[in-house]
């Protein structure tokens, strides 16, 4: 039987429903984070490449966790998995925890390591040491 | 609708009742209802999605079960204007695929257990009562309660009822004591159920697992079961303790041939005999003993745990109403609809989808899915006079367990031809995607359902 697009998002909007009560809150608060960012980072060094590869590590943690705890979490067991289609699903459902990992710790990530010093610091410290660019400052 | 609308249709409906006209003649004498639509304040007032058909008609939808919440979420998206009544006593929805797994002892009771209310349009009437008696000929059906309900067109959902009382000596209560389980009723009886396998699994024995002869719902059920326990005993060291038998009531263990095959290999390579041709006559709780009613005469049968399947039917009040398929069809007492197109072959006004429908197979949530789009346009076509447009190919499906942690995602149709949703998972293995979608999607996706979303 066929499924379309939406049939899909709707399934998946089941699927969320009993944990929208922590999912909105989080999405909201992500946004939160972002848009504070954004006004933090004005006159600062943006540091925006550090948090997002922050964030790609925890999301490879997240990937990982899942990739060794979804079977079990199943009540199966790794040798119930037998061809590679559930190796596939597996790494699928692994990837997609990762990737939302990896999204939902961005914002966070932007306000710990993604703001570098004040611009005019920066200046002053380049004035005081001729020699060095500012890309050793970048993430 | 407003109160403004509602009092102009009661009106509209208190004149036409005194001029002896029903609302559908009239509706069908007037152009289809969009002329009653189109006179109503709410065709002004309220703004309706461009597809919504404009009628006044007054649909009557029996059972509030899959079949029945998924029809009245569409119904009510997709008429605008309508009214629409569901009848239904029973406030609980129970999602009944997942018996199974709490029978099983892997999900709980309450992971299966939810509220009609959730699911039910704002817009559509909810009558808390059981129908008695449907009067076809005269458009209404009759409640428990006494209460006549009309209807310009009748929808039946209300799925099939289980008959302990055919095998003698069974009935409900017995399920958990004695040895007994059974898959087939409300969460708390397949928790008792549980219970029942997990002492067996425990102390070993004979376990005897049976299936009803004729139309049941998800005939997967009964194999589920028995692979389900034979896995639990192979966990819990006590495979060897314990002697299985399936027995089913004729020479098939599932309509579909390619797993038919399957299982006749995979049951004896577990170790779980087969004896054909042993439908379940008796059961006597107290000496633990079920008496089958073979080709060669009655065989009675010891055991110390019995999976017990009873024949199922549609429910006493459409099986004794002219609205059943006659004693000659081959789907006697079901309800007598066209195959493809699910309107009734002799009452146009009424159509039917889920359980209740005599149709070749598809008792499933899985053909609940197929089956209600194909009832509910065809019902909207015929409001609008036009020809059915909407056909049924009997897809149902199926996730046969074989064990915990794998199954095989079975789909196929009228033809017996397998139809896989996603070719690239294999409807002739076992396989662990399979068994992760029945542990995580299918429930979300049973819900977008009953939500007319899917
Ligand atoms: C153990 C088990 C395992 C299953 N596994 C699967 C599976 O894996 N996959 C799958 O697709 N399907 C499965 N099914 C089948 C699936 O659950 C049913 O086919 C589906 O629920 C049928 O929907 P329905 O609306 O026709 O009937 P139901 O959902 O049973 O609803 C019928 C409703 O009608 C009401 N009713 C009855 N009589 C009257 C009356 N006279 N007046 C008013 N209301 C009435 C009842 O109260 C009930 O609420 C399983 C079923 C069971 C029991």
């Amino acid at each position: 039987m066929a499924f379309s697009i939406t049939g899909i998002l709707f399934v998946m909007l089941e699927f969320f429903r009993g944990m929208l009560w922590f999912l909105i809150p989080l999405i909201l608060l992500d946004l939160i984070l972002l848009g504070w960012y954004f006004k933090r980072i004005s006159g600062r060094r943006n540091k925006a490449g550090l948090a997002f590869k922050t964030s790609i590590g925890f999301g490879v943690f997240a990937f990982v966790i899942t990739l060794i705890l979804l079977p079990g979490s199943t009540h199966a067991t790794w040798g119930d998995l037998i061809g590679w289609i559930d190796y596939f699903s597996l790494i699928l459902v692994s990837l997609g925890m990762g990737a939302a990992g990896a999204v939902a710790i961005f914002p966070v990530m932007l306000h710990l390591v993604g703001i570098g010093p004040r611009k005019e610091a920066v200046q002053k410290t380049q004035a005081t040491r001729p020699g060095q660019t500012a890309d050793e400052n970048a993430g | 609708m407003n109160q403004d609308d509602k009092k102009i249709r009661a009106a509209v409906h208190r004149a036409l009742e005194s001029s002896g006209m029903s609302r559908r003649n009239f509706l069908r004498l007037s152009g289809g209802g969009a002329l009653m639509a189109g006179a109503t304040a709410s065709g002004l007032l309220i703004s309706r999605p461009a597809r919504a058909v404009p009628t006044s008609a007054h649909i009557v939808i029996v059972g509030a079960g899959a079949a029945g919440l998924d029809s009245a979420s569409r119904l009510s998206r997709e008429l605008d204007g309508a009214r629409i009544t569901i009848i239904d006593r029973q406030e609980a929805h129970y999602y009944q695929p997942g018996l199974t797994l709490v029978a099983s002892g892997l999900w709980g009771a309450d992971k299966v257990t939810d509220r009609n209310a959730r699911y039910l349009p704002s817009d559509v009437e909810w009558i808390h009562d059981m129908v008695a008696e449907y009067d076809p000929d005269n458009n209404r059906v009759v409640t428990e309660d006494g209460r006549t309900v009309e209807y310009d067109y009748l929808l039946v959902t209300t799925g099939l009822q289980i008959n302990y009382s055919d095998i003698e000596g069974m009935s409900r209560d017995l399920i958990g004591q004695h040895g007994i389980g059974c898959v087939y009723d409300r969460p708390d009886v397949a928790l008792a159920t549980w219970q029942a396998i997990d002492r067996f699994t425990t102390e070993g024995g004979v376990g005897l697992f049976t299936r009803a002869p004729g139309a049941i719902k998800c005939a997967g059920a009964p194999l589920k079961m028995t692979m389900l326990t034979e896995n639990r005993l192979n966990e819990r060291g006590t495979r060897d303790r314990a002697e299985m038998h399936y027995l089913p009531p004729a020479k098939s263990l599932f309509s579909q041939p390619d797993i038919h095959d399957f299982l006749t290999e995979h049951l004896p390579g577990r170790g779980i005999q087969i004896d054909w041709d042993h439908p379940l006559k008796a059961i006597d709780p107290g000496a633990r003993t079920a008496t089958f009613a073979t080709p060669e005469g009655d065989r009675t049968m010891e055991y110390d745990f019995i999976h017990v399947v009873p024949p199922m039917s549609a429910p006493d009040a459409l099986r004794n109403s002219p609205l059943a398929a006659p004693a000659e069809s081959k789907f006697a007492g079901w309800l007598e609809v066209d195959q493809y197109e699910l309107q009734h072959l002799r009452y146009a006004n009424v159509f039917g989808a889920g359980d209740v429908n005599g149709v070749p197979i598809g008792k499933t949530s899985a053909s609940v899915k197929a089956q209600v789009p194909v009832a509910v346009e065809n019902l909207i076509q015929n409001i609008q006079e036009k020809e059915n447009t909407a056909r049924y190919n009997g897809y149902t499906s199926c996730p046969l367990i074989t064990q915990v942690g794998r199954a095989i995602l079975l789909e196929f149709d009228y033809d017996l031809k397998m139809t896989p949703s996603f070719p690239i998972i294999t409807p002739y293995e076992p396989r662990w995607t399979s068994w992760l979608m029945k542990d995580y999607l299918l429930l979300p996706a049973y819900r977008a359902m009953l939500r007319g979303r899917i």
